[in-house]
């Protein structure tokens, strides 16, 4: 332990502390800012920095562990009783701590600015461990590199870039997933895959510190296999761990436990995970809106977030996709136009099922600005082909009489259209 | 009187190429000085008497044990202080952390390392410069440091290669000092400077070409002094005699 702290007051990581600090915050509210409030999202959110984080800690890693060789810092080393690895344990576990702290001063931000909105409960370990174990091994990694090539800007150019190039393109939530992208409350860490990547992480750190560069002059061809022994354990393991990695499949996997939905008072029901009650004064405003939609249209009775009635999905279920409610309105839009027409049969023809089609595309459309109070925000693009949304959203703002006129209109071709 | 290093037979190289030949000696507590020219091989000596590389041939042996295995390097290593020629250090490490770390690496045990690395500087005169970094220090003031950190814990074999070199005259007398106060250690000291040699040493080794071309007292080499050789004092002469190879293998 006293070693540690004089690893941590000697390291030149502590100036670089504070720019580890402002990546982490940059990353964190540069992203975005919709996960503020809910705290799955929060956690998710608090763990992206790590993607950062850990190149950036290779490469002082390689340089770090470098150092010994550099500085001159070898025959002292080896004319002491210290077996090599509590040396190389101590220059890690320094360069961890301060990623660690970090890492964790970023998360305690995003904790600190969702604690009003977020209501009971925290940020998910879940996810602040998955982060984690991607800054542990990436940190490794980079001090292996350091102690095999000492060099005092290739090899942590090299290995700070390799680290962010290998986890952006492999390291996804459908490959590696050593990080993921976000978190919402249907799904959780699965606590076996993070175990997984844990034993990946420290049996990295175990190659890292027990591969010993130098054989012990001392040993015998016996000694010097029994000194490479713990080494090629940790690397196998490592292997094992890594072939685990990937192939357990998603990080993130439905969440066993389901609490109590949070529904609005107003009818129809609108239910969401209780990690998302931040949402609900809006909610209760959509569902109003859909109570106040033409008598000629039909709304299903109640309707549910993502996983809440299983996994299995169900016509009501919406989900609540980067904090947007038009993403909501939208799919609640498509719940009230099937509950508002026939089921679906082919059309006669295609000249038919072309109208009969765009009338559903409109209708939709409709229903969902309705549904959300206004038209398709900006920054959404798509949508049905062929439907004018600026169109729609003038619609929405035209008396009563005129929309439940339009609406008609579509509900007759739909309803028009005779089957094949 | 039972040495406390000792060398029998001992060759030492680098692949092919051999440094030090057939060396035997043994170390009892003492002040040993060890001159020779560059190349002479006496650093190379110091290595593997710090049992940092193990010898080629022959056997070493440190307190009475011999030295034939990694588990008995270890062993031997909490009883040897050794100071490099250029010693390596963290820039932003202060002084009373260099030293507790060498203290840290030679094993010293936990709960007295605290009080040696304190005895250590204040032995080298650097107690008021304790919390100073190392980058700090001049270069007489960083030797001294380098010193504290071989001396730590009080070994029973303390090796200092060129312990003087960056030292001025004041600095080098203090240090002939402390050399003189540790009287419970086999002392050996690789130096070009042969009145370090004449003030402090009870024995005196010349080297050249990995081999020993004179063993004994510092009068003895002085005695070895003829007329015609270069050197400004009788040791030096001696010295230079030895080196042409007058004089004897006492």
């Amino acid at each position: 332990m006293r070693i540690l702290l004089m690893e941590l007051r000697r390291s030149p990581l502590r100036w670089w502390f504070p720019v580890l600090v402002a990546l982490d915050v940059a990353v964190l509210f540069g992203r975005s800012q919709w996960w503020i409030g809910v705290w799955p999202q929060a956690s998710a959110a608090a763990q992206i920095p790590a993607f950062y984080l850990g190149p950036f800690l290779a490469a002082y890693a390689a340089w770090a562990s470098g150092r010994i060789h550099r500085l001159g810092f070898e025959d002292q080393h080896t004319a002491g009783t210290r077996p090599r690895w509590q040396v190389e344990a101590a220059h890690l576990a320094a360069v961890a701590v301060y990623g660690g702290v970090a890492y964790a001063v970023g998360a305690g931000v995003a904790a600190a600015v969702s604690y009003d909105d977020a209501g009971p409960g925290f940020l998910w370990p879940g996810y602040l461990l998955l982060g984690a174990a991607l800054i542990v091994l990436c940190i490794a990694i980079g001090h292996m590199a350091g102690r095999w090539f000492p060099s005092a800007f290739a090899a942590p150019v090299i290995c700070g870039l390799a680290c962010f190039v290998v986890v952006t393109m492999n390291g996804g939530p459908m490959e590696a997933g050593l990080f993921v992208l976000s978190g919402g409350p249907a799904v959780e860490v699965s606590p076996e895959h993070l175990a997984v990547r844990w034993g990946l992480a420290l049996t990295a750190v175990a190659v890292a510190v027990l591969t010993p560069r130098t054989l012990p002059g001392y040993s015998g061809a016996r000694g010097k296999v029994i000194a490479r022994l713990p080494a090629i354990g940790s690397a196998a393991l490592a292997v094992a761990c890594l072939a685990g990695v990937l192939t357990a499949g998603p990080v993130q996997t439905a969440r066993a436990s389901r609490s109590a939905p949070m529904c609005t008072r107003a009818e129809p029901k609108i239910c969401v995970w209780p990690e998302e009650r931040k949402y609900m004064p809006r909610l209760e405003a959509m569902a109003k809106r859909v109570s106040e939609l033409p008598p000629a249209i039909t709304s299903p009775s109640a309707f549910y977030e993502e996983g809440l009635r299983g996994g299995k999905g169900q016509d009501t279920d919406f989900k609540i996709f980067e904090g947007s409610m038009w993403e909501v309105a939208d799919s609640m839009s498509i719940a009230v136009s099937r509950a508002s027409t026939p089921r679906y049969c082919p059309a006669q023809n295609s000249d038919a099922e072309d109208r009969r089609t765009m009338a559903y595309f409109e209708l939709d459309s409709w229903l969902a600005a309705r549904i959300s109070g206004a038209g398709q925000p900006s920054d959404i693009h798509g949508g049905p082909p062929g439907v004018d949304q600026k169109a729609i959203a003038r619609l929405i703002h035209q008396p009563e009489p005129a929309q439940q006129s339009w609406a008609k209109k579509r509900l007759k071709v739909i309803e028009g259209t005779r089957c094949a | 009187m039972e040495p406390i290093a000792s060398l029998s037979g001992i060759a030492q190289g680098y692949g092919r190429h051999q440094v030090i030949t057939g060396l035997d000696w043994d170390l009892p507590v003492g002040v040993y000085g060890l001159l020779g020219p560059n190349g002479a091989g006496k650093s190379t000596l110091l290595r593997t008497l710090a049992t940092v590389t193990p010898p080629q041939e022959g056997t070493l042996e440190i307190c009475g044990r011999k030295v034939h295995s990694e588990r008995s390097a270890r062993a031997a290593r909490t009883t040897i202080g050794y100071l490099p020629q250029e010693f390596g250090y963290y820039p932003s490490f202060s002084v009373y952390d260099f030293v507790r770390y060498s203290a840290w690496l030679r094993g010293v045990p936990h709960g007295q390392a605290h009080d040696a690395t304190r005895k250590a500087i204040a032995s080298v005169l650097l107690d008021e410069r304790a919390q100073a970094t190392m980058k700090s220090l001049s270069g007489g003031m960083l030797r001294r440091a380098g010193i504290a950190a071989a001396i730590v814990g009080s070994p029973r074999l303390l090796l200092l290669d060129e312990p003087t070199v960056g030292l001025d005259p004041k600095q080098r007398l203090e240090f002939r000092e402390l050399i003189r106060s540790l009287t419970d250690s086999a002392i050996v000291l690789s130096t070009h400077l042969v009145e370090d040699v004449a003030a402090v040493c009870d024995q005196v080794v010349v080297m050249q070409s990995g081999r020993f071309l004179f063993r004994g007292t510092p009068e003895a080499l002085a005695d070895n002094a003829r007329s015609g050789v270069a050197g400004d004092s009788p040791l030096e002469r001696g010295y230079m005699a030895a080196l042409s190879g007058q004089g004897a293998l006492s």
